[in-house]
């Protein structure tokens, strides 16, 4: 039985995991830190379709199909709210329609909502706003309990793990930093922006993000994951520091706000100046959010590739990488390892995996992996 | 030079001593506290009326160069900038003192999220506050010395304090007594009551939607008692959300100070409960020692030998009262470990370390942010808590948006104070 | 016989001492609000550190125990 290691225990982590072991392959996840507890625990787990390019969308929506046939526990705090977008002007109301038309050619239903139907829908919006395209198949879930989730499953299908800070990976081998090592017939690197440290030619690079969270309230503030129609651009925008409105509604009553992108900051302390920023943006679309309370702040380090799309597959012989998702790693995290496993395991994949291939930024086409070689990995 | 700026954290008695020896160095001196009125938990006013104790402090402070900033609470901190934010507005500073003291621990056990079971120095804080506690039937439990005073201070407002019940052995409580010496001997026996038990601590509080009855145990037995009020406090835990959020260093359960009172970060210091609980004897001496560095002016032998006694008293009242352990097992599977999220003991069991439990329970992700679950957590599961970020408390929204990259001045919030 | 006021917590009028602070009300009312899971709670610390006092002041949330409280002053403890 071929066996693997997992560097990683965040949604991709466990997700690869979870998968790879109900394949009925021997599994270890190796990890530092509690299960979930990086990227996963610092975004918003919002399960989103997102329209980007073809690559993209085709992840998207094979991952939020696996999303909808997983039944997630109580404790995994699934809010069924949607996502509401919003127009501040025709430009990006035009916007939202062809991606309207994107999403609807992907099998996602997306209704556009005229602007004075906005605030019947959610009262605290502003009232100058141009209309908006609702998403009713957006869900947002609690992702760290969705990562512990995805280890339970992956562990009672017999995966074990091994809790170790890493110093080092290399093809068949992982170095722990306290000496040890662990030998595995394909290693596969899933730590997020951290993956880098461990394999430094890995086009990734952390984009760091702030989120802040309410207190508590008996009565909701908003129903709707509520997005400025310009996040996509400034997801995919390059600027040094941005920032765009996009608030969340939690089970709890509280309220989740974002977000922001900053390039090149290694260091994870909340900076004040861009907590600032995100907020007064998100006062813009929705001015009540001035009279919440502010419970607490942090920061998370989005794994970035050059192209804006991940990075899924063999970096050499066995050594494969999972990471690269940006924003989007909780949406995503399913179609990635099932991929991801099929590729390693040999399989026939889903979806076509060339956009997500880690080789694509090379000079010269990689090598290919021998598929006999790799189909040792397929189970009796 | 020009006038040296001095904030300084905590209205208590480090803190009054640290801005009345900072402005009589000539320092200008800007003293934040989160209550409305300073003097601290152990000088904390009644209604309106400061304690004796604390007036000559306070009468110190009426000068020009010191600036009052009362129900203030600090969100951010920034010591390369050298500026403070606050609920109400921003500060520069050239030296920061610290000086916010402690809370008391908590710790769960059956029935202690009924109405009516609080603090025990929460209790007294809020008779202060207004609450009436004549002819309650009161029983105060814990530990420590702070027991004594509160069933004292109660008894003065009129409670019908029953039974005032002390984790900590009788032969150990001797011990302590002899470190006492004169003075504090005579005012700790000046409290003694007939009510006063050894080796008793709570076992469950009862009650339907009020606390109406308490279990303690006693030499091996337990008794019931009937009352309306329950009191209960473990000791004192130093707060160090600040520091934590400045990066100091620290040690044996507190900040790390050197004798001149700094801090491992340059231009902090910390004074009082912060650096070791020790009584507020220790705090007015810290406070003074502190702001002598902090002016560079050479800190008094006096007050290093005071130090010293003082410190050596900390260590005693620490071993004297340390906790039994099986006030960590008073806790059963549905006690609630966690209050502003109603986290159960048993969620926590499983649970490997307080950040994995943060993640995956939600405790300490309420309004406290963690403060009274997790010292209790600490204790019972032996986890380490750590860091903090800013904001350092919950804060309206508008505050965040508002709190723009320039400080208000120093001489402008001072203008209408000075003569 | 010191001044008194009352204010209104929850609609209910409550009267203390002129210079009490709100939790100080909130504790003499016994269970004054309700905790997540919905049982009875009273404010414990009286100190600014357990947020058991928290209510809300003209929409502004604010622990009841560093909140002066004023004749006729009205707070609410669900937001």
């Amino acid at each position: 039985m071929t066996r693997f290691a997992i560097v990683g225990a965040g949604m991709i982590g466990t997700a690869v995991a979870c998968e790879l072991a109900e394949a009925g392959a021997d599994v270890v996840l190796v990890h530092d830190g509690p299960v979930g507890g990086g990227a996963t625990a610092a975004g918003m787990g919002h399960l989103v379709a997102l329209p980007g390019s073809p690559g993209q969308t085709e992840l998207t929506q094979r991952s939020l199909a696996l999303w909808r046939s997983h039944s997630l526990p109580d404790d995994c705090e699934t809010l069924c709210c949607g996502t509401l977008w919003v127009a501040r002007d025709t430009r990006e109301l035009e916007e939202l329609v062809s991606q309207a038309w994107v999403l609807r050619d992907a099998g996602t239903p997306a209704e556009l909502i005229p602007a004075k139907r906005l605030r019947v829908l959610e009262p605290e919006l502003r009232p100058d706003l141009a209309g908006g395209l609702r998403v009713l198949s957006d869900r947002a879930i609690y992702a760290p309990r969705a990562a512990a989730e995805l280890w339970r499953r992956a562990h009672s299908a017999g995966a074990r793990r091994r809790q170790a800070r890493v110093a080092a990976v290399a093809a068949g081998q992982i170095q722990m930093a306290n000496g040890t090592t662990l030998e595995a017939d394909c290693v596969v690197l899933a730590a997020g922006d951290r993956s880098r440290l461990l394999w430094p030619q890995l086009p990734v690079r952390p984009r760091k993000g702030h989120l802040l969270i309410t207190t508590r309230r008996a009565t909701p503030f908003i129903y709707h994951q509520i997005i400025e129609a310009g996040y996509t651009r400034s997801a995919h925008g390059r600027a040094d520091a941005s920032v765009a409105c996009n608030v969340q509604p939690r089970p709890t009553g509280q309220v989740l706000i974002g977000s922001s992108r900053q390039e090149g900051i290694e260091h994870a302390d909340v900076e004040p100046a861009i907590l600032q920023r995100m907020l007064q943006r998100a006062a813009t679309y929705l001015p009540g959010i001035e009279r919440l309370t502010a419970l607490r702040a942090w920061t998370g380090m989005r794994a970035a590739t050059p192209d804006g799309e991940p990075l899924i597959g063999w970096i050499e012989d066995g050594l494969a990488v999972a990471t690269g998702h940006e924003g989007l790693g909780i949406t995503q995290a399913p179609a990635t390892a099932e991929l991801l496993s099929q590729l390693v395991l040999g399989w026939r994949p889903t979806i076509d995996p060339a956009p997500y291939c880690p080789q694509r930024f090379a000079a010269k086409p990689a090598r290919r992996p021998d598929p006999e070689r790799h189909a040792l990995g397929a189970v009796p | 030079m020009a006038e040296l700026r001095i904030a300084i954290i905590g209205g208590g008695p480090a803190g009054l001593a640290a801005a009345a020896t900072a402005v009589d160095q000539g320092a200008r001196v800007t003293l934040i506290d989160e209550s409305s009125r300073l003097g601290g938990q152990i000088w904390r006013p009644h209604l309106e009326k400061a304690p004796a104790a604390a007036r000559p402090w306070l009468r110190r402070l009426r000068r020009p160069n010191v600036e009052v900033r009362s129900a203030t609470q600090v969100i951010n901190a920034d010591v390369e900038a050298g500026t403070l934010a606050t609920r109400g507005g921003s500060l520069h500073f050239d030296r920061l003192i610290l000086a916010t003291g402690a809370r008391e621990l908590l710790l769960p056990f059956p029935g202690w999220t009924l109405p009516g079971v609080t603090g025990a120095g929460g209790l007294q804080a809020l008779v202060h506050g207004g609450f009436d506690v004549s002819g309650r039937r009161t029983v105060v439990a814990g530990s420590g010395p702070l027991l004594l005073q509160v069933a004292h201070s109660l008894k003065r407002h009129g409670a019908r304090v029953v039974r005032v019940a002390e984790q900590a052995p009788w032969p150990r409580l001797l011990r302590f007594g002899r470190h006492l010496g004169g003075r504090r001997l005579r005012q700790a026996l000046g409290l003694a009551t007939r009510r006063f038990r050894t080796s008793s601590w709570p076992l469950a509080a009862h009650g339907r939607d009020r606390v109406e009855a308490v279990t303690l145990r006693r030499s091996g037995r337990s008794e019931t008692l009937r009352c309306d009020a329950l009191a209960v406090g473990f000791g004192l835990v130093p707060n160090l959300e600040l520091p934590r959020l400045l990066g100091c260093r620290e040690h044996a359960g507190g900040v790390w100070v050197d004798e001149h009172q700094r801090t491992s970060v340059a231009q902090v210091y910390a004074a009082g409960e912060l650096t070791g609980i020790c009584g507020a004897e220790g705090a007015l001496v810290e406070g003074a020692s502190a702001a002598h560095h902090a002016t560079r002016t050479a800190i008094p032998p006096e007050l290093l030998a005071a130090r010293e006694r003082e410190r050596r008293f900390g260590q005693a009242l620490a071993r004297s009262f340390q906790l039994r352990d099986e006030l960590r097992q008073l806790a059963n599977a549905h006690t609630l470990v966690c209050r502003c999220e109603d986290v159960p003991k048993a969620a926590l069991d499983p649970q490997p370390d307080w950040r994995s439990a943060k993640l995956h329970t939600r405790c300490g992700m309420g309004a406290c942010q963690g403060r009274i679950c997790g010292a209790a957590a600490e204790v019972l599961f032996g986890w380490q808590t750590s860091g903090s970020r800013p904001p350092l408390a919950p804060v309206p929204i508008s505050r965040l948006i508002a709190s723009s990259q320039e400080p208000c001045s120093f001489s402008t919030t001072v203008k209408g104070v000075n003569p | 016989m010191s001044l008194r006021i009352q204010l209104w917590i929850d609609d209910r009028a409550v009267s203390v001492p002129a210079g009490s602070n709100v939790a100080a009300a909130m504790l003499s009312l016994g269970g004054a609000h309700r905790s997540v899971h919905g049982e009875p709670r009273a404010p414990v610390c009286g100190m600014g550190v357990c947020w058991e006092c928290r209510v809300w002041l003209d929409g502004i949330e604010t622990r009841g125990c560093l909140l002066s409280a004023a004749d006729g002053m009205r707070v609410r403890t669900d937001g």
